[in-house]
């Protein structure tokens, strides 16, 4: 399943990428992101869980940055299992950042998803929202997370 | 994800029922088990106890109220409300929603409680129990109450029940004079969930359409009214200009998926052609309805 979408956040692109890239800040704002961890600068370790109605689940993930250009490009390949290797997934992810003027930034995604197993076998069409509902949780919680970075910022006179 | 058995009970009241759910997180109602056993089998779910319903007695059948509205019981299969001969004109609707979930073995399986409370926009009791304007009864730890039907599906295979909450019955409201309704569902085959399905409750007096509901399935997260169009009906003949402004509100409305049974765009193409056949049913036989 393709999962195409873009969204503007109201934060200059040079703060947008320093949230996105640093995967404290980032998994904050990712819905269900219960841990993190930093294997070293281009891998880390999360577990993400999810629910549709009564199914709900764990994903153990690894999350490697495949390529990056700081400010405005990352690729990222995250691949996982839920306990009991039930379903495993696979993402492929693009992420560009294009400054849209001196306080907003648009972010464009592009993801790739394969699913296979219980999860897989549900009902692809079903997950594909989910995910977009995910995506649009995602990018409440980073604007809330920039709105207090900058907030924060302004309180310290920079 | 749990090791060990899962544990079954059958409590014969319901307040022994919610005290079992109360007790164990990872405990589910059992119903029917049309689809629970399915997902089950499936792997999706993992319950630690299965509550059964089947012995209380209070979520058994169909009933008539002295007011005229008709209870049917969380328990009453698929199979029961199909045959039900109270429920005709602005109320035959919801028999025929369940005359066409899936299968024969299916129907005497599966029930009405079970059916909403799983919450599938894609099948058949949500949409016509919302076109039919029904009210949900529900039992919680502390008490009772009603919840009005458009308001208990929240998002797909998601409900407004709070956990250790079970639903007891489904009342329709008393069908009255003028009052006419359809159920129209289109799948790929006969039995299967439906890529589109209408209901619609209309009365029609005074050779003009009085009031009507019109809810669409398997086109969003939740089945869909929009009050405006239906508004916009009332006062017409029904007439086929009407019934196309109305249909486009509602295809401006649904955000289907895609999925095997359709994509989103040929859902699209499909809601205003059922919304006439489905008015159009509900109409047919009316004197001086421009069926």
């Amino acid at each position: 399943v393709k999962i195409v979408d873009e969204f503007t956040v109201t934060a200059p692109l040079a703060r947008t990428w320093s949230v996105i890239r640093d995967p404290q800040k980032a998994a904050s704002c990712v819905p269900g992101c219960r841990s993190v961890e930093t294997i070293d600068e281009s891998h880390y370790r999360a577990v993400v869980e999810v629910s549709l109605g009564p199914i709900r689940t764990k994903f153990n993930l690894v999350v490697t940055v495949v390529e990056e250009r700081p400010p405005d490009f990352a690729a990222t390949m995250t691949k996982g299992e839920e306990g009991g290797r039930a379903s495993s997934v696979s993402v492929m992810t693009k992420l560009s950042l294009t400054s849209a003027g001196p306080d907003a930034t648009l972010i464009a995604y592009e993801s790739d998803v394969t699913m296979v197993g219980r999860l897989g076998n549900y009902g692809l069409g079903l997950m594909k929202k989910r995910a977009q509902t995910l995506g649009r949780e995602f990018v409440a919680n980073l604007q809330r997370r920039l709105d207090a970075e900058l907030a924060t910022a302004a309180a310290d006179g920079g | 994800m749990t090791e060990g058995p899962m544990l079954f009970s059958e409590p014969n009241t319901i307040d022994e029922a919610i005290t079992q759910l109360a007790a164990d997180d990872g405990a589910k109602c059992f119903s029917g088990g049309a689809t629970l056993v399915a997902m089950l089998n499936a792997g999706l779910v993992q319950p630690t106890r299965l509550v059964s319903l089947a012995n209380i007695a209070e979520l058994q059948g169909i009933a008539v109220t002295p007011d005229g509205r008709v209870r049917i019981g969380a328990m009453t299969s698929h199979a029961t409300v199909a045959r039900d001969r109270r429920l005709v004109g602005g109320l035959g609707l919801v028999r025929e929603a369940a005359a066409q979930i899936a299968h024969p073995a299916i129907r005497n399986m599966g029930t009405i409680g079970g059916a909403v409370a799983h919450a599938d926009p894609s099948s058949d009791y949500p949409g016509a129990l919302m076109a039919a304007g029904a009210e949900v009864e529900i039992a919680c730890p502390h008490g009772r109450r009603t919840c009005a039907i458009d308001d208990l599906f929240v998002d797909y295979l998601t409900s407004a029940l709070e956990p250790g909450e079970v639903i007891t019955g489904v009342v329709v409201p008393a069908p009255m004079p003028g009052e006419r309704s359809a159920y129209v569902k289109f799948s790929r085959v006969d039995g299967d969930y439906a890529t589109v399905s209408v209901g619609v409750r209309l009365t029609w007096a005074d050779d003009a359409c009085a009031a009507i509901r019109i809810a669409v399935g398997s086109c969003g997260p939740v089945p869909i009214r929009v009050p405006d169009a239906e508004r916009s009906l009332v006062g017409t003949r029904l007439d086929d200009d009407a019934l196309r402004s109305a249909a486009q509100a509602y295809v401006d409305a649904t955000d289907p998926i895609d999925d095997l049974r359709g994509t989103a765009e040929y859902r699209l193409m499909l809601i205003p052609g059922l919304i006439e056949r489905a008015v159009r049913g509900a109409l047919a036989g009316l004197p001086g309805a421009s069926a």
